[in-house]
């Protein structure tokens, strides 16, 4: 099922391609199971943009060249719903009691807070300018709940390499949040 | 935060290589990597220091450290509500507001019912507000009355927004109730004392509600009996809005819409001083509201009119009376008010004249003390009103406004209080007199008593408070240590009471014959045992508070501060006006004080002119509060005894180079050629200072253990070294940030800057020490560690300078000689904390005095040397970071701002 294995991110343009497909699908998917299933059940992340994968595939209408792809747009698609919630979340909140809150599109729980979510992705965006792979390692292991081995074997290159990007990406991004939360005053 | 991908490399080569060495090394080792570039090295720090912290709460949230991120999508918090061992599905939005959104909801968990719950919109503290709900839970859980919702609980939701599950109501707003039923005004007036009987129940297991408005009062109709409930109870405490002014506009819609109600100890923020008085006055307008159809104070807006002015109404407007509100209805405003009410526009006022009017007015007064006591006298006197029977309140008396008079023009504040005292007086015993029945003044007064404790808690609290507000003990504060004392005087004087109505209760349980093993009695009745466990601790507290020792009760302290405030006016600026005249001749005398460059300057408060020192030409001055007048030795020293006070040195305001510099510089008048400078110490920069007044020693043990009551000092007095025995003239050491920070204020004075502490002790010197470049100088200078202090049990080696001074740990302070500057002990004895913050040399510091500005303020800075460095480790561009609640054998030297001639002369004509 793989074609022409390019192991990254880096091809921006297939993965812009298929990035209105997956996000579809994954806002639909996301949507759905709040919807039909029980209350209580809890949804990894993961189990939604494999289910998405499995969906896009099973109906003959994979768009992707590689897994790769396929996981970059996932992971990007998954950046974007949080970040509209989050956004939604901020405009609400600084709307006051103006703005009637509409419980039933609170589909996504953001276990983190909005500010978190805003800061972490403006600081992904600067890390991407200095170190794709970096951000890359960011994208698979927050974005999509990647194990280190997974995002490994994702991305092509060794565990360990992994291990030491997501140790640097951390240390940034908890940076950022720390200075987020600072020049915003809270915590 | 820009950087070139090159500069990124770099980064990250150095944070993983820094990551391999071990915990202790890798400061050193990015210090190392960075060589000079401190921007390098704050950013590689930075990562490093967040590699180690988890920003994000464990568990909740998504996992950076170490297991796999995790995003959930978790259909049941869009619906529901829990934290963990409570469970709310949400059901409907019953209402919002400025605060959040109230939903209908029904919990599952643990025991299935429904309820309102009002989620609190984020921003407000909510751990430190769960906390607080709980320890008031306790007596929340007394509350059990038919016209009071229960509260259930309160916690936090997982993104952190506080909420409260309360006792679903459904009913309407009093007010609207009311008009809904055109209820007529003896109607209202029945309904209304319903609404007092639950506050008082409230009020009596010690809650106090802080927001009763017809919004939280809700009525509904239970068979044909229209029943109160008041919502909320225990919420606005948790809240605890500390309603500053910032906070004030940031909740502008919480606030606006309660000012209506709002008492003037609230709208001032006089936070502490709310008791249970303060519902009586929202009591107040509630009734002034459904009696008029408006509240007491015209709704004023903050938009239009600004925070100050809506204070100064809410403090300031006397309300109208009902009957001429009414009155002054017009058009068709009156019409409809006056039918909602079932009668006409020319008989309302009638019916609210006399009574109904004084009732209002007396539960508005402005002042607590002249409103009701409790909530059940004000029902009572609503009653005896449907009875026809004589009112409680009445028409201001003479003596009143005259009182009111006097409180307006701010006449002396003895004056002022005697009268209000009386005041107090009077009412007691006017209410005792109304109460006839004896059984049901017994009643009464149980219930006083209650409420007088509940409300002297809150007093002694809300004085405990203002302690530290009334220092330094200058003059100025004279007045407000008067008030407090004045206050504290009248709360100790109601202790004896408190005791015995323990005492009586103890007696309860010991007639029952339940006995506990341990101190605290038990009782069988639960509100037994609320009361005793309280007022136990009350009569604890005031104990305490009253004690005799000025180091441990707060009112022997401020009586003792106040007796020395009157004792330095005369002092400083009245008896010793001719030595002060003689120091400001000569230190604006170019000739004669050639260093101040000709300054003129004012006598200040609370110190007193030693003289000029011959050594250094420079004035010193004598800190009154902290001790005695030193002698004069005949070579011209000053003799220091343990019963001295903190001597001050003016130095002239000048600008210097701060810092150090590795690199060698041309220039001899810049610090330079350092090369043990460290990578904070540079660069080597311009700071220009005010004049100020420096402590000559570093502070001793028996000046902190004489203003403090103790000494934390690692080296105890009469420690018999053959040569010397160690005494109270050693340095104070073993000091953290915040208690160096303490002792100063507490006695008027401040940390000095990291600018002011180097330009004293540089004392225009550029060496590497005040006395030079050779180690050799530190000998009669400094005590460092030298050969006296190698004794067995300390690591050997070749790093003791060379010299035998005598001392194995601290010297007493002004032992070795001065600087240029007649400052003695800066490089040596103990090291000294500075007010600043930790932080770069390359950011910008304020004017004056010299204070760095931003950084990451986290630790403070530490200067000078001590008698434990060896002599290779002395610098004077030396630079420690500690965090503020680091002990270490650390002293301090304090400062003074040199108060400017305007500031004095405006201080003396008033």
């Amino acid at each position: 099922m793989t074609h022409t294995p390019d192991p990254s991110c880096a091809d921006a343009s297939a993965v812009a391609r298929i990035l209105p497909t997956v996000y579809e699908a994954l806002r639909e998917l996301a949507h759905r199971r709040l919807l039909s299933e029980r209350k209580g059940h809890t949804l990894q992340t993961t189990e939604l943009v494999h289910e998405a994968y499995l969906r896009l595939q099973t109906a003959g209408t994979a768009p992707w060249n590689s897994d790769a792809h396929f996981y970059c747009a996932a992971a990007e698609a998954m950046r974007r719903i949080l970040i509209e919630r989050a956004r939604r979340r901020k405009r609400l909140r600084h709307g006051g009691g103006l703005v009637r809150l509409n419980i039933d599109e609170h589909d996504i729980a953001l276990d983190a807070a909005s500010d978190d979510i805003l800061a972490i992705s403006d600081a992904l965006d600067e890390l991407e300018q200095h170190d794709r792979r970096v951000a890359d390692v960011v994208r698979l292991r927050f974005f999509v709940g990647f194990t280190v081995e997974e995002t490994a074997e994702k991305l092509g290159v060794s565990p360990a390499t992994v291990k030491l990007d997501w140790s640097f990406a951390r240390a940034w991004l908890q940076r950022a949040i720390a200075e987020g939360r600072k020049t915003r005053g809270d915590g | 935060m820009a950087m070139d991908s090159e500069r990124f490399r770099r980064v990250q080569e150095i944070f993983h290589a820094a990551l391999d060495a071990p915990k202790r090394d890798r400061e050193r080792f990015v210090f190392e990597a960075c060589r000079d570039d401190w921007s390098l090295f704050q950013e590689v720090m930075s990562l490093i220091e967040h590699h180690a912290t988890d920003a994000w709460t464990p568990g909740e949230h998504p996992d950076l450290a170490g297991r796999p991120a995790r995003l959930t999508v978790a259909p049941e918090s869009a619906r529901t509500l829990s934290n963990g061992s409570e469970r709310y599905e949400l059901i409907d939005v019953l209402g919002e507001g400025g605060m959040g959104i109230v939903y209908l909801a029904e919990q599952t968990h643990p025991i299935r019912r429904r309820v309102a719950l009002k989620v609190i919109k984020l921003g407000v503290d909510s751990k430190r507000a769960t906390a607080r709900f709980e320890s008031e839970r306790q007596a929340l859980a007394l509350m059990d009355h038919p016209n009071i919702a229960r509260v259930f609980e309160a916690g936090a939701t997982q993104d952190g927004r506080l909420y409260f599950a309360m006792e679903h109501v459904s009913g309407k707003p009093i007010s609207d109730f009311c008009d809904a039923a055109k209820l007529p005004v003896r109607e209202r007036v029945r309904l209304f004392a319903v609404v007092c009987d639950a506050v008082q129940h409230a009020h009596q297991k010690g809650i106090i509600h802080r927001d009763l408005k017809p919004s939280n009062i809700l009525v509904a109709t239970r068979g044909t009996e229209p029943t109160p409930k008041i919502i909320d109870f225990g919420v606005a405490r948790a809240m605890n809005q500390r309603l500053t002014e910032h906070t004030m506009f940031t909740q502008m819609g919480v606030v606006v819409g309660s000012f209506r109600y709002m008492s003037p100890e609230q709208a001032d923020c006089r936070l502490l001083e709310i008791d249970t008085r303060t519902d009586i006055y929202a009591l107040g307008a509630v009734l002034y509201e459904l009696l008029t159809g408006e509240t007491p104070i015209e709704a004023p807006t903050i938009e239009q009119t600004g925070y100050a002015e809506v204070q100064r109404r809410i403090r300031d407007e006397e309300p109208l009376k009902m009957s001429e509100r009414a009155r002054r209805l017009k058009g068709q405003d009156a019409v409809s008010i006056a039918a909602l009410r079932g009668t006409d526009p020319a008989s309302l006022p009638k019916q609210l004249k006399g009574d109904l009017d004084w009732i209002a007015l007396k539960a508005l007064e402005k002042e607590r003390t002249r409103r009701y006591a409790t909530a059940s006298e004000m029902a009572d006197d609503l009653r005896r009103h449907l009875a026809n029977e004589p009112v409680l309140a009445g028409p201001p008396t003479r003596a009143y406004r005259v009182h009111k008079f006097v409180r307006r023009n701010r006449v002396p504040v003895i004056a002022g209080t005697a009268v209000g005292l009386a005041i107090v007086l009077g009412l007691v015993v006017s209410t005792t007199l109304f109460v006839q029945n004896r059984a049901q003044r017994r009643v009464a007064e149980a219930q006083r008593d209650q409420i007088l404790r509940l409300s002297d808690a809150n007093v002694l609290t809300k004085l405990e408070d203002e302690v530290d507000a009334l220092r330094p003990p200058h003059p100025e504060r004279m007045a407000a240590m008067q008030a407090w004392l004045e206050e504290a005087d009248e709360l100790a004087s109601r202790l004896p009471a408190h005791r015995a109505t323990l005492d009586a209760l103890r007696a309860r349980v010991d007639s029952t014959g339940v006995k506990a093993p341990g101190a605290r009695a038990a009782f069988a009745n639960q509100e037994d045992q609320f009361h005793y466990d309280h007022l136990s601790t009350l009569v604890a507290d005031l104990e305490r508070f009253v004690d005799l020792d000025p180091h441990v009760g707060s009112v022997a302290r401020v009586r003792e501060r106040l007796e020395f405030a009157a004792s330095v006016e005369g002092e400083t600026m009245t008896s010793k006006r001719r030595e002060w005249n003689d120091a400001i001749r000569s230190i604006a005398n170019v000739g004669e004080c050639p260093r101040y460059g000709g300054l003129v300057v004012a006598p200040q408060m609370g110190l007193m002119p030693i003289g000029r020192d011959p050594a250094s030409g420079l004035w010193e001055f004598l800190h009154v509060r902290t001790g005695k007048m030193p002698e004069r030795g005949r070579d011209g020293r000053l003799i220091l005894a343990e019963d001295t006070g903190i001597v001050l040195v003016l130095l002239p305001g000048s600008c210097y180079w701060m810092g150090m510099s590795k690199d060698p510089l041309p220039d001899p008048a810049m610090p330079s050629g350092n090369p043990l400078a460290r990578f904070d110490e540079v660069p080597v920069h311009r700071v220009c200072l005010d004049p100020f007044f420096v402590s000559k020693y570093e502070v001793t043990q028996a000046q902190y253990l004489r203003m403090t009551g103790q000494n934390p000092s690692r080296i105890r007095p009469g420690i018999d070294y053959g040569m010397y025995i160690t005494s109270l003239r050693h340095p104070v050491e073993n000091l953290n940030w915040e208690m160096a920070d303490a002792f100063a204020r507490d006695v008027g004075l401040l940390l000095p800057t990291e600018a002011q502490w180097e330009y004293a002790a540089r004392a225009g010197s550029t060496a590497r020490f005040p006395c030079g470049w050779d180690p050799e100088c530190l000998a009669h200078t400094e005590n460092i560690s030298d050969r006296s202090a190698r004794v067995p049990g300390r690591p050997g080696g070749w790093n003791y300078a060379a010299w035998y001074d005598g001392f194995v740990d601290s010297s007493p302070v002004g032992f070795f000689l001065p600087n240029a500057f007649g400052l003695h002990d800066v490089l040596g004895n103990v090291t000294e904390w500075t007010r600043d913050w930790y932080g770069s040399y390359q950011l910008p510091v304020s004017p004056g005095d010299g204070s760095r500005l931003g950084g990451p303020q986290a630790e403070r800075v530490v200067r000078g040397g001590a008698f434990f460095f060896w002599p290779d480790r002395v610098n004077i561009g030396l630079r420690f970071n500690l965090a503020p609640h680091m002990n270490d054998r650390i002293g301090m030297r304090p400062v003074r701002p040199l108060d400017p001639v305007e500031r004095v002369e405006a201080a003396s004509t008033r």
